[in-house]
């Protein structure tokens, strides 16, 4: 994998990250609407089972997103390997 | 929600983790939602259902929110778009505003975006519901023929329906201006009867029919013993109008010192009688109508500036008959069956002669001009079908008469001859049909 590639991934996997933190944002706060209302938890937990796979999609994507800057900053040439998540993000 | 009907909004977004929870957010708001996970399968949703907002997500596969947008307006699909983007594409959902996205809601969808998009959408909702309320009057005014007792179906006359429905459910007073003959009453009472005093009286009154001491009576009424031979009390129009609508005609001429007891009693919402003393409150919508030259009204002072502002927050401009040629055949085609019934006469209507010169004529007289000729050629007419000589006023007869005998395309019926004649022989009965208003030389198409 060349450099190129391994940027267009990282802006891929970046995307990713971005959908799924706001897929966690949305669905966390139809959880706390409707706990708020007092509605029954049966139909809260879905939204919490949700946003807990949205986490744990962020964490592999956060996995391979290190992985790819690692590769960028030990191994690659190029000027614009980010420093860091946010740079990316 | 405040609407207890629920709107539809649909999300076309791919990402189903957000899909879901923006549709659980929506459903908890009283919404009925529908979800898509492309552009192209929100654009053919949004074809064939009927949805006051889309929230599409700005990177979509197939179509992105920006070609969706495109999209709808080009097919004139009747929605509010939503753009849903992230700050990479800010500057696509600028794009998108300029293209009529109503708002965008930019990424990351937070506590404070969500909350802002759940007071977006009944705003969006709105927006939605005026334009289809829209749609539909524009749609019910295109194959409109009538409308209350007024009939046309002209551009002209679909603008005038318009602004009566618009106008109508308020109070605001309404000044109808045309020339006699045009149906300035039947506009007011089509404003009557659209609004919401439909069930109250609707009372009318000739302000140039009557002498000043008259009027002045008929307007405010009288108490017993207000004048010599006033045995018993008299309410006037504004008391029986209570509740109603009230229109007065011909407004101009009224003197001007009972224009400032009208002004005085429009503005107090109150009237008291001839030789009253005490104030009687009247609830009433004034709808006023002229034929006269407002400017030069007010100009000259007939008609007092005061009194102008207060009855014209809405003015209504009624065309003349020769503005919409094309409701001429409904007209008269309307006439004649009401006047055939009415004297027992079994005609099949108008010859190709008698359009013409129905086509050409100037009408000065407007429509009641059209339905006294109608109604006389149907008295008339001695065959089964009204021809030219059977609907052409008798000065214009007479005057055909009176000249030589011309080529056959010259006859005193075509078109171009009932044009010129008007302007010459019948001149001066023409003006005196047309009152006091001016009539334009006669044309011979729609304007």
């Amino acid at each position: 994998m060349n450099d190129r590639d391994r940027e267009a991934e990282l802006r891929y996997v970046a995307h990713q990250v971005r959908n799924a933190l706001n897929g966690v944002a949305v669905n966390l706060e139809v959880a706390r609407g409707r706990a708020q209302r007092g509605i029954d938890v049966a139909q809260i937990a879905p939204f919490m089972d949700t946003a807990t796979q949205q986490l744990e999609a962020v964490a592999r994507l956060y996995k391979r997103y290190t992985e790819l800057v690692t590769e960028l900053t030990t191994e690659g040439t190029g000027p614009e390997a980010p420093s860091t998540p946010a740079d990316t993000l | 929600m405040a609407s207890s009907t629920r709107h539809r909004v649909l999300v076309a977004d791919d990402e189903q983790a957000i899909t879901q929870g923006l549709s659980a957010i929506l459903t908890d708001e009283g919404y009925d939602v529908a979800i898509c996970a492309d552009g192209q399968k929100a654009l053919d949703e949004l074809q064939s259902g009927d949805y006051g907002v889309v929230l599409a997500d700005m990177m979509m596969p197939k179509v992105d929110g920006l070609s969706l947008l495109k999209a709808l307006q080009a097919k004139s699909i009747p929605t509010e778009c939503i753009i849903i983007t992230g700050q990479a594409t800010i500057d696509s959902a600028v794009q998108a505003m300029r293209e009529g996205a109503y708002d965008y809601i930019e990424k990351p969808l937070n506590a404070d975006k969500l909350n802002r998009l759940k007071a977006l959408i009944p705003k969006a909702i709105e927006k939605y519901a005026i334009g289809q309320k829209n749609r539909e009057l524009a749609s019910k005014l295109e194959t409109l023929t009538h409308y209350g007792e007024l009939t046309g179906h002209s551009e002209e006359m679909r603008a005038v329906y318009q602004i009566i429905d618009a106008v109508a459910p308020s109070s605001a007073s309404v000044l109808i201006l045309g020339e006699s003959g045009t149906g300035k009453e039947l506009v007011a009472r089509a404003v009557h009867a659209k609004s919401d005093r439909a069930k109250g009286p609707f009372f009318a009154l000739n302000c140039a029919a009557l002498p000043k001491d008259i009027l002045e009576n008929e307007l405010f009424g009288h108490e017993k013993g207000a004048f010599t031979g006033s045995i018993n009390e008299k309410p006037g129009a504004f008391e029986m109008a209570d509740g109603g609508t009230i229109f007065l005609d011909e407004v101009a001429e009224m003197p001007t010192d009972i224009q400032v007891k009208l002004l005085r009693a429009i503005e107090s919402r109150s009237v008291r009688r001839l030789g009253g003393k005490k104030e009687i409150e009247v609830d009433i919508r004034i709808v006023a109508a002229t034929n006269m030259d407002l400017q030069k009204a007010l100009a000259e002072g007939e008609l007092r500036e005061d009194l102008y502002y207060r009855l014209a927050v809405v003015e209504l401009f009624l065309p003349a008959l020769r503005e919409r040629v094309s409701d001429m055949r409904l007209l008269a085609d309307e006439f004649l069956l009401r006047f055939s019934r009415q004297n027992g006469k079994q005609l099949s209507g108008f010859d190709d002669e008698a359009w013409s010169w129905i086509h050409a004529y100037h009408w000065p007289g407007n429509v009641r001009e059209l339905k006294n000729a109608v109604e006389r050629a149907v008295i008339m007419a001695r065959g089964e079908v009204i021809t030219a000589a059977d609907i052409m006023p008798r000065h214009l007869r007479m005057a055909a008469a009176a000249k030589p005998a011309p080529a056959k395309k010259e006859t005193a019926t075509t078109p171009a001859r009932a044009k010129a004649e008007p302007a010459a022989a019948a001149k001066p009965a023409v003006k005196k049909a047309a009152g006091k208003s001016k009539s334009k030389p006669a044309k011979s198409g729609k304007r």
